[in-house]
Parts: C-alpha cells; structure tokens; sequence
C-alpha cells in the first residue's frame, strides 16, 4: 500500500515538472518574438547585424530610429489611425445597440427576416464588397480620405455588432420596459435610459473588439488610403518595410523594430485595461449559455 | 452591402479594367479560371494551408485542458502570455516573423550557435518551407484565442462524468478522447469551421507581409492573387470572378459547420 502512494505521488511529481516546463516553454515562444523586437528596437543597422542577443550600446539610439520614422510621417499616420478607430468605435456602438435593441424589443413587420438576412452578412468575406465599393468611391473622388474608410469599418462591424447586442438585449426582462413605458417613456427615451446604460458590459466588449478590428486592418486601409497624409499606421509600417526591402542591400530592422514598439503603445495598453472584457466577448458565440 | 454584393456578381461576367466602363463577356472570367494555372496555383495553396486545421484546432484544444486540470501560478502566467499576441495585429506579426525567419534572423543565428548549422535555411525564400512558415506564423497568433475560447467550452463540460470515468480507471487519454470531447463537440466545429472559414480569409495580411506570395508563387492564395489582380492589374472583371469563388467556398462551409452542428444537437 505505501509503495502504491509513494508511486503515485511520485508520478504526480514528475507530472508537476512537465506541466512547468510546458509553462515555461510557453511563455518564451509566446513574449520571445515581442520581446525580441524590444530588445533590437534601440540599435543601429550593424550593431542588429553583429549582435542581435547582446544589450543594445546606447537606448538613445531607440530615438534616433524614432526621430526618422517621425520624418516620414509616423505621427501623421498614429493620428489618422486613432481618429480612424475612435470614429469607427463609437459609431458601431450607436448603430449596433439601436439596431440591437430595436430586433430584441420592438415589433416591427419582418423583423426575423431581415435580421436573418444582417447575420447572413457574417459569413461574407469582404473580398466580396471590395471591388465596387472601391469603384463607386473612386467615382465620386472620395478614397484616400479618413471618412470614407470609417464608413466602410462601420458598414463591416455592423453585422456583428447587432448579433452581439441583440442577443444581449434579449435577456432584459420584457417586464422592465413595459413599466417604463407605463410611466409614459417612448422607444427613445427606453433606448437611452434604460437599455444604453443596462448594455454597458456587451458594448464595452464591442467597442473593444471594434477597436482591434480597426486598428489592425491592413487589406482596406492599404487599398483605399494610399496618400501620405490620409495613409493610416499598421499599412504605413508593411509598406514601409516593403520600400525598405526593395531599396536593396541591408533592410534597416531596427528602425522597423521602432515603428512596431510605437505602434504598439496604445493597442497594448488597451488590451491590458481590457482583458477580461476580450476574452468575454471573443468566447461569444462559441458557448452556448 | 446586398449591392455591392450583386454588382460583384455582375462584374464577375465582365472584362473590367478599372476605370473604363466594364464590358460583359459572359462566362469567359470563369473558363479562364480552369485553366488559369496561377488560380489553380493559389487554391491549392489555400487547401495546402487548410490541411493544418488537426493542429491549429488540436493544439489549442490539448492546452486548455491542461490549463483547466491544473492549477499552478505557472499556468497562469502562461494563460496570459499565449493572450498576448491577440493584440498585435496579424500585419505585425507577419513582419516579426520575417524578421524572426530572415536568412540572417535570429532563428538562424541560434541554430548556427548551437552548432545546428545545417539546420540554418533561408525559410522564406525556400518554397518547401515558405508555405509552413505562413501557417506557424498564423498559429502562432490565434493559439491564445482559441485556448480561451476552449477553456470556456470546458467550463460548461458536466465534471461529474469526467468524475465517474476516473473512479472507473479510464486513463488520461480515454477521459481526453471518450468524455471531454464528446462533450466539447460543438465548440470543436466552431473552430474547425471559423480555422477552415479563416484559411481563405485571412491569410492576405501574412502571405503579404512575410513572402508577398513567393519563392515564385508558391504562397500565392486565393485572396492575396484577388488583391494583386485587382488593384496592381486593375483587372477587376477577373478579379470579382475570385470574389465570387472565395464567397462560394465560405458558403460551403458555413452550411457544412450549421449541418455538422445540427446533427450533433
């Protein structure tokens, strides 16, 4: 008997040690690539070449690189991108909630059929949309403009959007609006004081997810705005490298390093406020509850 | 969106180049397809990519299992770092990994330093190693999200039968394989079918910023050949047709995900 606990427990052990490894190996294949990036940001083309695992001889280099990104326009490019996301954001949250609200409460002729058709619009690639949208807008002069491709991120978050809110609409008690509509509120009035701050987790999750949609999209943003002025950061930086590549010789990693550390500020501080929210909504649709 | 949708269609039918009116040609875009040796090149590359979904779906669905049985503050932090790479986008992962893979990279700098010199390839300009790179790399990205989304899959699994199979002495393997998946099934075919919807989606951002769809075309997919097609060619008839085709192919699959998920119901 105590040979069969020592046995055990001594498997346990050995199975303790795997999972720490396994850990551990996680956690270095998952930051190493990152912190790689940190690591080479601040250095010059050949001390990259020479020494890539060494400490970089000067952190002021990491300006240097900075300050040569900004000549081309780096600072352009962040503030198109937070106007871009910002925009996008806080219209989809308008458009989803309303539209949320109006297919979980209200009635309305035909309401099932047309949001059967909104969720259909899910499974569309964009691919599908891409080539009119962009013929129509070039016929009316209007890409390279930050406007345009807000309406365009609008137009694909808003499928998903109105799925998410009406699903969440639809476990608020009937009981609440009919009082409220009792005591003399119309549609209006219930969407703003009663449904707006009672979504407030599934928006937050929204705006979130919309957040990252924008601001990580390259296919959209690299085919419409192609401008300096109106080009947005995450195409800036894929072009940028792709000019880089093609200069011939040594391609300059570090600086491209750079431009990644900086784009980064804001998309990881957001997912660090975040966190619980993203993963809420990324296990939406996937759990039934 | 319903319109620009038909006018896809429409200018499907037509030889379309830009900015000249398009001009109807019937079903010439899409005879051309079956012969057009760079399409039948990038679909195979789409389904080559596909052909990945055992680990991409397996990997993730191992390690949260793992993560769910066991406590540990290891774990945890391992829990948080696989999330990480959700917030860079997958533009910026595609240009890490070139970096991380370049001939003169660091993957090959440490595999010369540990004496692994032969293991030392140009991984991106090699076409037998270009195409797994792409998938790595998209892996890579989506491993913490789909952990996350098993792990609250696993959280609704009845722990009472995982209980009876274990006082019954089934081993790891007969509890993974005969009680949690079964029971898992239908987030399963959730990833499946978003992996599967996924490889012809989303791989523009990778195949663009890693290998610009070479050695030659050996990474050239569906998408990425409908970009270059469309706004380097300005041939947007032809191009539409490959929007066409994408859109059929996610339709197929959206009702193969809804009929696999109603049988299991």
């Amino acid at each position: 008997m105590t040979k069969m606990i020592q046995k055990k427990s001594s498997k346990i052990y050995i199975k303790r040690i795997l999972i720490s490894f396994l850990a551990i190996f996680l956690i270095i294949v998952c930051l190493a690539p990152i912190l790689f990036v940190y690591w080479n940001a601040s250095k010059t083309p050949q001390e990259y070449t020479t020494s890539k695992f060494s400490a970089p001889n000067d952190f002021k280099t990491f300006y240097t690189n900075l300050k040569y990104l900004i000549s081309k326009g780096i600072l352009k490019q962040l503030l198109n991108t937070v106007v871009v996301s910002v925009f996008c954001v806080f219209l989809s949250i308008i458009f989803s909630s309303m539209s949320g609200y109006a297919f979980a409460k209200l009635k309305i002729p035909g309401k099932n059929i047309i949001f059967f058709i909104i969720v259909s619009l899910l499974a569309m690639p964009s691919q599908v949309f891409l080539i009119p949208i962009y013929v129509m807008f070039a016929n009316a002069h209007m890409i390279n403009n930050l406007f345009t491709l807000i309406i365009i991120y609008v137009g694909f978050d808003y499928a998903f959007g109105t799925f998410l809110m009406r699903n969440f609409y639809l476990k608020i008690p009937n009981e609440l609006l009919e009082s409220a509509r009792i005591d003399g509120a119309n549609n209006f009035q219930i969407y703003m004081k009663i449904m707006l701050p009672l979504g407030k987790p599934a928006i937050i999750t929204l705006a979130v997810l919309n957040f990252f949609g924008a601001w990580n999209e390259l296919l959209v943003s690299l085919i419409f705005n192609q401008t300096t002025q109106s080009r947005l950061l995450t195409p800036g930086l894929a072009l940028f490298r792709q000019v880089e590549k093609a200069g011939g010789g040594l391609t300059n990693w570090p600086l491209i390093y750079t431009g990644i550390v900086f784009s980064l500020i804001i998309p990881l501080t957001v997912y660090f406020i975040f966190q619980n929210r993203i993963a809420a909504g990324l296990t939406l649709g996937a759990v039934k509850e | 969106m319903i319109i620009p949708f038909f006018k896809t269609i429409y200018y499907s039918f037509t030889k379309f180049l830009g900015f000249s009116n398009p001009v109807f040609v019937g079903f010439k875009n899409y005879a051309f397809l079956a012969k057009n040796s760079h399409f039948l090149n990038a679909i195979k590359n789409n389904f080559l990519i596909s052909l990945s979904t055992p680990i991409w779906v397996g990997l993730p669905l191992i390690l949260a299992v793992i993560l769910f049985q066991n406590p540990g503050r290891l774990l945890k932090i391992a829990r948080m770092s696989i999330m990480v790479p959700f917030a860079l986008s997958m533009s910026i992962v595609g240009i890490i990994f070139h970096a991380l893979f370049h001939l003169t990279g660091p993957i090959n700098t440490i595999l010369e330093n540990a004496g692994l010199g032969f293991m030392a390839l140009d991984w991106i300009g090699n076409s037998n190693t270009a195409l797994p790179l792409i998938i790595i790399t998209a892996i890579w990205k989506d491993l913490g999200v789909y952990t996350i989304i098993f792990l609250a899959g696993l959280s609704n699994v009845n722990m009472d039968i995982v209980e009876a199979a274990r006082i019954d002495g089934a081993n790891w393997y007969q509890e993974f394989r005969h009680v949690i998946i079964p029971q898992l099934n239908p987030v399963i075919v959730f990833v499946v079918a978003m992996t599967l919807i996924g490889d012809f989606r989303y791989m523009f951002d990778y195949v663009y910023n890693i290998t610009q769809g070479g050695p030659g075309f050996a990474t050239e997919t569906i998408e990425f050949l409908l970009y270059n097609e469309a706004f380097r060619y300005f041939n947007m008839g032809f191009a539409s047709t490959l929007g066409i085709i994408i859109f059929v192919i996610i339709v197929i699959m959206t009702l193969l995900q809804i009929k696999v998920m109603s049988r299991n119901d």
